[in-house]
């Protein structure tokens, strides 16, 4: 299946306002109607401040579902229980009953929680071992939540509903659906296995026949790392719809290029789509590292919604992070251009416009449609940033709104 | 162990260091030691382990060695990176030297010029977690005797330590016993894993001795090979 990394042609990545809208193609004929399509998007552990990574994450995320969805059936992945039990949010939750014990989370916001979150790895003391697996048996035995993510969920919610995302379940924290042993007999018959716990060793992820670098998913420790949930709920997830895209950080390229390949051989047609993180003043930087104090929502929030009304602020947001800031992480966050958006925003929605025409939408969305399955958000970002937009267009502006 | 233990290990390991033309003082000095030249390191890619199995391809893959590079190599202290790997897998992009019966373990040859093995930059070097308890069922048959050999045995004292540190000290003595022409795939071979060694031996015919891991200013003798008289 083409990999949307390289299918992207390079004229939706043109600096976005100095390009016109690609030219209308015929809309592809679907021989088959597409099955449905699972979208295993990254997620983002609730330990911390929403950066504009983060940001434009979730807005790909959103314009993508919104758009695939129209066309075939849709569903993603969203179950915390995989994410919490993943060291750096289990082990962040150890750190602050450590040395924060007894804080009260309730009126805390975001900076707060994120200058904590840059302490615990700053501080570079790893958790200790027996109490970091007590937490993790709870998490996934109970679904427990501590209650610093359970005010940063709270946070994240109010900000979904401001920019309008859909939400498949931010709360939703189920049982992972195979356990670990489980998977690795999965992963034995998919062939891709290397198992060394009988001298005292990990286990890895190995398609190192394919040239893919042998991946460790279980330290000699026993203790697993991020891919061990990420796979127990996306391999029977995956299989049970038959397809699957794959968002995520461009930095976890290596990870996922492996996913996909490990997918494929369960007979789930695989594709990815990597989003490039937003360079701030200090360059491109993980949460972890700070530096994103001065981009966290809330300045978002107050700096556009009094003033353009929540329509054009979730308008001007989807325009900005996606066509503005593109897919790789070559433009750096720039609050200038994010005030343009904005003004450009306000301006789209003074258009005027006929009714919903779904059919009229439709016909659109199969001009765009990615031959990896989907409808790029690029795609159709573009034909809405640009000095004199299509008025057909705007019938793209539920999608944006 | 005693000054007089501890003086003949410090000998043994000053021999040891001026076949590589390095002094004894900067190696306990803990400076990770060079000898001159390009700095070789053959490979061992392995997802089992089997002492017997490990120690007969040891012996294997280090007498096939072309003389010019053997030599090279044991001036290098007889560098080996063991990676995480599954030589089957690997065999199609990667030549191996030699590899077990059972292609659980295979070994690639240093690079002459040097070069950095492409094998590392796909798999992950071994890392274990507790002692390695090389084998617990006494006296141990690597090898049978073929016409010509003697019958050896290869003493260990490496059971505290995590398989890959434990290998190291293996590989060493038995790579070097091997180049030095005291050991070969002819010779029955038994190894013995024997807890503390204690002194050295007269029959000791080789020797690993190096840094105590546990009294990094005390020496200790981690293996000898013997040569056992059957008569």
């Amino acid at each position: 299946m083409p990999n949307p990394e390289v299918a992207t042609p390079a004229r939706a990545e043109s600096p976005a306002g100095r390009v016109r809208a690609s030219p209308p193609r015929r809309a592809p004929c679907f021989a088959v109607a597409p099955g449905p399509l699972l979208v295993a998007p990254a997620a983002v552990t609730p330990t911390k401040a929403l950066t504009p990574s983060h940001v434009k994450g979730l807005l790909w995320l959103d314009v993508l579902f919104k758009a695939t969805a129209r066309l075939r059936a849709t569903v993603y992945v969203a179950n915390r229980r995989a994410l919490d039990t993943a060291v750096q949010t289990a082990g962040f939750w150890v750190y602050l009953d450590r040395y924060h014990a007894g804080e009260s989370y309730a009126g805390k916001d975001e900076a707060w929680i994120g200058a904590r979150y840059v302490e615990f790895h700053r501080s570079a003391a790893a958790p200790c071992p027996e109490l970091l697996t007590s937490y993790r048996e709870r998490i996934e035995r109970d679904g427990w939540t501590h209650p610093v993510s359970r005010r940063v969920l709270q946070i994240w919610a109010s900000y979904y509903e401001l920019l309008g995302l859909h939400d498949p379940g931010l709360w939703r924290s189920e049982p992972l659906p195979l356990d670990v042993a489980g998977l690795l007999e999965a992963l034995r018959d998919l062939d891709s296995l290397l198992d060394l716990r009988a001298l005292g060793g990990g286990v890895y992820l190995d398609r190192t026949d394919e040239g893919l670098p042998l991946r460790q998913m279980i330290d000699p420790r026993g203790s697993g790392n991020y891919l061990l949930g990420a796979l127990r709920e996306l391999l029977p997830a995956a299989r049970a719809v038959g397809a699957a895209l794959l968002l995520y950080d461009d930095e976890l390229v290596a990870d996922y290029v492996l996913l996909e390949r490990l997918l494929g051989r369960a007979g789930v047609g695989t594709s990815r789509l990597s989003l490039g993180r937003v360079p701030l003043e200090n360059g491109v930087q993980s949460s972890r590292n700070g530096g994103w104090e001065a981009y966290t929502f809330d300045r978002f929030v107050d700096r556009y919604v009094p003033s353009f009304g929540r329509e054009a602020f979730r308008l001007g947001m989807r325009l900005y992070f996606i066509a503005g800031l593109r897919r790789t992480a070559g433009v750096p966050f720039d609050f200038a251009e994010l005030d343009r958006s904005m003004a450009r925003a306000a301006r789209l929605l003074e258009m005027p416009r006929g009714p919903d025409d779904p059919d009229a939408l439709g016909a659109l969305l199969r001009r765009h449609w990615s031959p990896a399955g989907f409808v790029d958000p690029i795609r159709l970002a573009n034909l809405l940033f640009v000095r004199r937009p299509d008025p057909a267009h705007l019938a793209l502006l539920p999608l944006f709104t | 162990m005693s000054d007089v233990a501890d003086d003949e290990l410090r000998r043994l390991l000053e021999r040891r260091l001026a076949a590589s033309g390095v002094d004894l003082a900067a190696a306990l000095a803990g400076h990770d030691v060079e000898a001159g030249g390009p700095r070789l390191a053959a490979v061992v890619v392995l997802k089992a382990f089997d002492p017997a199995s490990f120690v007969a391809g040891t012996v294997r893959f280090a007498a096939r060695l072309p003389p010019d590079l053997s030599a090279a190599w044991y001036r290098q202290f007889t560098r080996t990176l063991f990676l995480v790997g599954d030589p089957r897998r690997l065999a199609a992009r990667f030549r191996f030297d030699h590899a077990s019966p059972d292609g659980a373990v295979a070994w690639r040859a240093p690079d002459p010029g040097g070069a950095c093995d492409p094998i590392a930059r796909l798999l992950k070097p071994l890392q274990t977690e507790g002692p390695c308890r090389l084998d617990r069922r006494g006296l141990l048959r690597c090898q049978p005797r073929a016409p010509g050999g003697a019958h050896r045995r290869l003493t260990l004292d490496v059971a505290d330590l995590p398989l890959e540190r434990a290998l190291v000290h293996l590989n060493h003595l038995a790579c070097e016993a091997v180049i030095e022409g005291r050991l070969g795939p002819d010779d029955r071979l038994d190894l013995l894993d024997a807890g503390a060694i204690g002194r050295p031996r007269p029959s000791f015919t080789a020797v690993r001795v190096h840094r105590d891991a546990l009294a990094p200013t005390a020496l200790r003798l981690y293996g000898a090979l013997e040569e056992v008289n059957d008569a």
